[in-house]
């Protein structure tokens, strides 16, 4: 059995005095579409965040691929194996290619083989025709496709998307769920927030619901979710 | 002589080549140039720590970089002549009437103009800048330096406007600079010195001079700051 992706125990997020939410057993499983539901003001954003290693994490434990990770490291561990994607994405003051290259730069790519990976990505997302056009000058469509494809060229093993949907037209919002379900099929994770339904997600394995500080989790894979993913309450759901 | 012939002569010598005013306005450059490159980078890293960083003391290096500002120059070169004359802690150094001295006093001045500036600037952007470049992999001082390139234009301009305010400083110059002809003459001392001797066209040359280049140089500041309105 694949041993899965992160395990924390016993998550909390503090707000001042305030627990924001406590969770004993956060599970990421090591591949699969997981979408992490809530109305605002749940701590979803946060949730995302604390797992991409960008907000201060609070937890007994670490778990990296079934290894323990030593607790001065898991900010750093954390870092290595997501990419955080904002709701609203903050882009470079540079072309389209240029936000693309950025990250794979880091990675110590250049000349030939950056530009290859580079035009991978833009076939990847049909972003071809931009590619020289500067990021702030797109849509707000384009500019969150523009993200998440900057953060799936460096191939995390965990991408996190914060509402990715939200404030889009019908049809940029049918293209970036296209491009979602493209995400679920690659074997690996990624965990996505909606505060809204999304009927059309028939491809979700996991719905986790955070709600009164409680995190909730419904299993769908292996079977028909587009009939659940319309956010009614699960009838039955596991307690984290 | 009239207003109008002070300001004709005052032509007429700026554009003679008179070698004299052009050494003035090249050891002008030259300290100024000095003091604002050795502080900038310094100061603008010290605007970012203050702008991301999350540590105890912050807010209260942020009020005493803001109070530096108030500082009045003369008070600057006061300091500085204490600590090089001649019963001086510091007058081994050897630095009283040079332009090291000059340059130290031009320093002082303006390091807190650059990280006020690049500071106010930086703290009203985005959260979001820094968390991406973190999630991207970025390393501590790649992610400083993609900052920078970011916000390059804005941090130009603090830059400039240093320079601008060092250029013009009489107080710290005249104190610890002494004004000596062919080594610390620079345009704020060569003018106050001229108008004392009552050699209102060589002043009036000289603040032409010193004009044209702060207008020069606010022309590239206002470029760099963009177009002044909220888009």
């Amino acid at each position: 059995m694949t041993k899965p992706l992160l395990q924390l125990t016993d998550l909390r997020r503090r707000l001042g005095r305030r627990v924001l939410w406590q969770i004993p057993q956060l599970t990421v499983p090591a591949a699969g579409s997981l979408l992490l539901r809530g109305h605002n003001g749940t701590g979803k954003t946060l949730l995302l965040k604390t797992l991409a290693g960008l907000d201060k994490l609070d937890c007994q434990a670490l778990q990296l691929h079934g290894l323990n990770v030593a607790q001065s490291r898991w900010q750093q561990q954390l870092r290595a194996v997501t990419v955080y994607v904002h709701s609203q994405p903050w882009l470079f003051e540079r072309t389209t290619q240029s936000n693309i290259a950025y990250g794979l730069q880091r990675q110590g790519l250049r000349g030939s083989h950056l530009r290859e990976r580079v035009w991978e990505a833009l076939e990847w997302a049909g972003l071809q025709d931009l590619a020289g056009q500067r990021a702030r000058q797109l849509s707000t469509g384009q500019q969150r496709l523009l993200a998440i494809t900057r953060a799936w060229v460096l191939q995390p093993a965990l991408l996190l998307l914060d509402e990715p949907l939200a404030g889009l037209d019908q049809m940029a919002r049918q293209q970036l769920l296209e491009l979602l379900g493209h995400l679920a099929e690659e074997h690996r994770t990624v965990l996505w927030t909606s505060h809204e339904g999304v009927a059309d997600a028939g491809w979700v394995d996991e719905i986790w619901q955070l709600e009164d500080g409680q995190l909730s989790r419904e299993i769908y894979r292996g079977r028909q979710a587009s009939a659940v993913v319309s956010f009614h309450r699960p009838a039955s759901h596991i307690k984290l | 002589m009239t207003l109008a012939d002070s300001f004709l002569q005052a032509l007429n010598l700026l554009f003679s080549g008179d070698s004299q005013l052009w050494e003035i306005i090249a050891t002008s450059f030259a300290v100024s140039g000095q003091a604002v490159l050795l502080i900038t980078p310094p100061a603008l890293l010290l605007s970012f720590v203050l702008a991301y960083g999350r540590f105890p003391g912050r807010k209260l290096l942020i009020t005493l970089s803001n109070s530096l500002l108030a500082l009045p120059v003369v008070v600057i070169g006061l300091l500085l002549y204490l600590l090089f004359y001649s019963h001086g802690p510091l007058v081994n150094l050897q630095l009283l009437f040079s332009r090291p001295a000059m340059v130290i006093g031009q320093m002082i001045l303006a390091f807190p103009i650059v990280v006020v500036m690049a500071h106010s600037h930086l703290q009203g952007g985005d959260r979001r800048e820094l968390e991406t470049v973190q999630t991207l992999g970025s390393g501590r001082l790649n992610m400083i330096w993609t900052l920078f390139v970011e916000h390059r234009y804005a941090l130009l301009a603090a830059v400039l406007a240093a320079f601008c305010r060092v250029i013009a400083e009489v107080g710290s110059s005249l104190l610890i600079g002494g004004n000596i002809l062919h080594y610390t003459r620079n345009l704020a001392t060569a003018i106050a010195m001229e108008t004392d001797k009552g050699a209102v066209s060589q002043s009036l040359a000289l603040g032409l001079v010193a004009l044209l280049l702060a207008l020069g140089l606010q022309f590239v500041v206002s470029h760099f700051r963009g177009s002044g309105r909220v888009e």
